[in-house]
């Protein structure tokens, strides 16, 4: 590409790098060198192109011509310099490139979303379970001891149920744990609710299942063994400690995409992120329970009852927000589960 | 101002015939520009496993600088990339090691975190001292006057409060039966000094900014912090409580039966108010400290009409929230420009001839490494 001389010359200003002085000057790019003329006095200096860096060219940012010894000049962008830059031989760097091209551009969009939804979907999960499954057993013990003793400490009281009840069910649930071939043992530990009926049994790390005396109560022997199927589910699957993996993944890579401007925004999206992960194991440990429960010769309907009896009593007061909530809608969860029954049948 | 008048140098940079006294900040930047190189960014941190964020970090650092013009010239951040991610390999080795003493016992733990806090005003200052050098306008880049031992007079005070609430965080946990008082002193002492420590930041700060022979100085604003914190504080709480009303109110009158409220909705809603009321501290105190400070002969003014701070934030807010996030480098470079757009530099003569009189401090930009700093590389985030 030929161009006029008058077309070569940008005027611009001359920054000494000491002092905020600008010098006006006129300078003139060509293959290989580039020659700035003072505007005011006239004298010429000549550099060789090694030494010199442009900026990244940007839409409406003047250009950057950086000169050894620390000495800028500031050219106003236009679409000729830019040209001119090219004809010279001045290559922007890789990402001005791959930003100017929308085809490139629109390529790394869709990849940023691909990789984010299947990052998420499936990299995310298969990295925590790998990391989760390999975890020394009693690093787990020692965490899960831990979570408990805090919990006794504030939370929970010794349990007022009768010994015979409590080793029957233990016997029931033994049964319920060795279905399907031999396992990591896994106990049931039996606690009262400090505050509240406490109708609830919970997992804690290192294969222990925390029953409260209030679920014992409300509801029958089916109903708490499909309780504990459930739970046995988030013990074989490591929920708990493969979702504070995940939930550390999403929490970084969320850092990384907004975490620019606050920390808040990106927190928040991460807590969406892992409100779902946490509702897909509900939904894994229903799964596992109808399982674990038909192939130990149980009701398998016992979660089902259990789970309906709970919405009768919580009634409509729960508004519905599934995005917001660790734990999917009760009916749902009760329709998933009799479809898996009347499947398995 | 116009960009055009760099055409005709020599003359008047500011574009004005008659001397002017002051002059506008210009933000240049795109949404759709900056949403590329977002894009580009992110995509590469992400599969670099974080490794790229320090080149992430000067490539957007030096976008919002270039696209920030003042009388004429162009900002620059001129950071080298890996300095960054030394001083990021650094702060996570420093986080790491806190974590694993607190793991092993409450004693290790109690330590480290002494210790993270008597480093705190040396970390500080490495990087203020980083941040400044990496900054230049016309050619020139800024410097921090402070000492060691002027960071360690001036911040020990807010790294030992910082570190009160973890402390007292640690002391509930071992005790046994704590009472719920508390929680009122683990939230509210550092709550109610949070302003101050803000404020002690921000002066330190400005008081060692130097530019050429300029020296910064701030005028103490400790009531105009606590009452811009107050106010922010009054505008998130007040629409939060009328919309969990208001929801209440409307799910009643629909159901029929009373909310017993969600605390994840109010958590939500609390979110959605808070991205909005955050930019208006931040919009607040830039204009506190603006006020409050100078450089040399120049101050800086800030005029912002609150009613277009509203009518972006109730914008961009939901705009983020339906666009499940891809709206963020937009809702950043409409931020930027209207954080910026009411900013100008002022000075009592000429302010060309004044900034073209500036004398130099002895120090070249593009030459960080001159400096006697022993630790020339960028500690934070």
């Amino acid at each position: 590409m030929v161009n006029s001389a008058a077309q070569t010359v940008f005027s611009g200003s001359l920054y000494d790098g000491q002092t905020p002085y600008a010098h006006a000057v006129q300078v003139r790019i060509s293959i290989g060198s580039i020659r700035v003329t003072s505007t005011r006095f006239g004298s010429e200096h000549s550099y060789d192109m090694c030494g010199v860096s442009v900026s990244a060219p940007l839409r409406a940012a003047p250009c950057l011509i950086r000169l050894p010894h620390g000495q800028t000049i500031e050219i106003q962008q236009s679409a000729r310099l830019v040209e001119h830059l090219g004809a010279c031989g001045v290559e922007p760097p890789w990402w001005a490139r791959v930003l100017a091209s929308s085809p490139a551009m629109a390529f790394a969009l869709l990849f940023l979303i691909w990789a984010c939804v299947f990052g998420y979907s499936a990299v995310l999960p298969a990295i925590s379970d790998s990391i989760v499954f390999q975890l020394p057993r009693n690093a787990e013990d020692a965490l899960g001891a831990e979570v408990l003793a805090t919990l006794d400490r504030r939370h929970l009281l010794p349990s007022q149920l009768a010994q015979d009840r409590q080793s029957q069910l233990r016997t029931r649930f033994q049964v319920l744990v060795s279905a399907g071939g031999p396992h990591d043992p896994v106990e049931i530990v039996f606690r009262r609710a400090r505050v509240g009926e406490g109708i609830n049994a919970f997992a804690v790390p290192g294969n222990q299942i925390v029953v409260l005396d209030g679920l014992v109560e409300f509801a029958g022997d089916d109903e708490t063994l499909g309780v504990l199927a459930h739970e046995l589910g988030h013990v074989r699957r490591k929920h708990i400690l493969r979702k504070s993996f995940q939930a550390a993944g999403v929490i970084a890579a969320a850092a990384v995409v907004w975490g620019d401007y606050s920390g808040v925004a990106s927190m928040s999206a991460s807590w969406l992120a892992v409100m779902h992960y946490s509702r897909i194991n509900e939904l894994e440990a229903d799964e596992f329970a109808v399982h674990q429960l038909t192939r130990s010769g149980m009701a398998p309907d016992g979660l089902a009852k259990f789970l309906r009896r709970l919405q009768s009593l919580q009634g409509a007061n729960t508004a519905r927000s599934d995005v917001l909530s660790s734990h999917p809608d009760l009916v749902d969860r009760v329709s998933r589960i009799e479809n898996l029954i009347s499947r398995s049948r | 101002m116009t960009l055009s008048t760099l055409d005709r140098p020599g003359t008047s940079l500011v574009g004005l015939d008659s001397p002017s006294t002051s002059a506008n900040v210009v933000f240049t930047g795109s949404g759709s520009e900056y949403f590329r190189l977002w894009v580009i960014n992110s995509l590469l941190t992400l599969f670099t496993l974080g490794v790229y964020s320090a080149w992430a970090k000067v490539n957007k650092a030096s976008y919002f600088a270039r696209n920030t013009q003042l009388l004429g010239g162009s900002f620059d951040y001129i950071a080298s990339p890996a300095r960054v991610l030394a001083g990021r390999v650094l702060v996570a080795l420093f986080a790491l090691a806190y974590g694993v003493a607190s793991y092993k016992s409450t004693a290790a733990g109690l330590l480290a975190l002494a210790a993270l806090a008597a480093v705190g005003p040396w970390a500080a200052l490495l990087g203020y001292r980083f941040k400044l050098r990496a900054t230049v306008w016309r050619g020139m880049a800024f410097r921090c006057n402070a000492s060691v031992f002027d960071a360690y007079v001036q911040l020990l005070p807010v790294f030992a409060i910082w570190a009160t609430a973890p402390f007292l965080v640690r002391v509930f946990l071992s005790l046994d039966h704590p009472s719920s008082n508390w929680i009122y002193a683990i939230v509210g002492v550092p709550s109610a000094l949070w302003p101050w420590m803000h404020h002690q930041f921000k002066r330190f700060q400005y008081r060692h900014l130097c530019y050429g022979h300029l020296k910064g100085s701030f005028r103490p604003a400790l009531k105009e912090f606590y009452a811009a914190y107050a106010t922010a504080t009054i505008f998130f709480v007040a629409p939060l409580i009328i919309g969990v009303n208001t929801v209440a109110w409307i799910y009643q009158r629909t159901t029929g039966e009373s909310w017993t409220g969600s605390s994840l909705a109010i958590a939500a809603l609390g979110l959605a108010i808070y991205a909005a009321v955050w930019p208006w501290l931040e919009l607040r105190l830039q204009s506190v400290i603006c006020h409050n400070s100078s450089i040399g002969n120049f101050r800086c003014r800030a005029r912002l009409t609150y009613r277009g701070f509203w009518f972006t934030a109730l914008k961009n807010v939901p705009l983020l929230f339906v666009t499940g996030g891809l709206y963020w480098p937009y809702a950043m470079i409409a931020w930027t420009r209207y954080r910026l757009s009411g900013l100008s530099m002022v000075s009592s003569t000429d302010l060309v001839e004044a900034v073209n009189s500036v004398r130099g401090d002895g120090f070249s930009a593009h030459d960080m490494s001159n400096e006697a700093d022993a630790f020339p590389v960028e500690i934070g985030w």
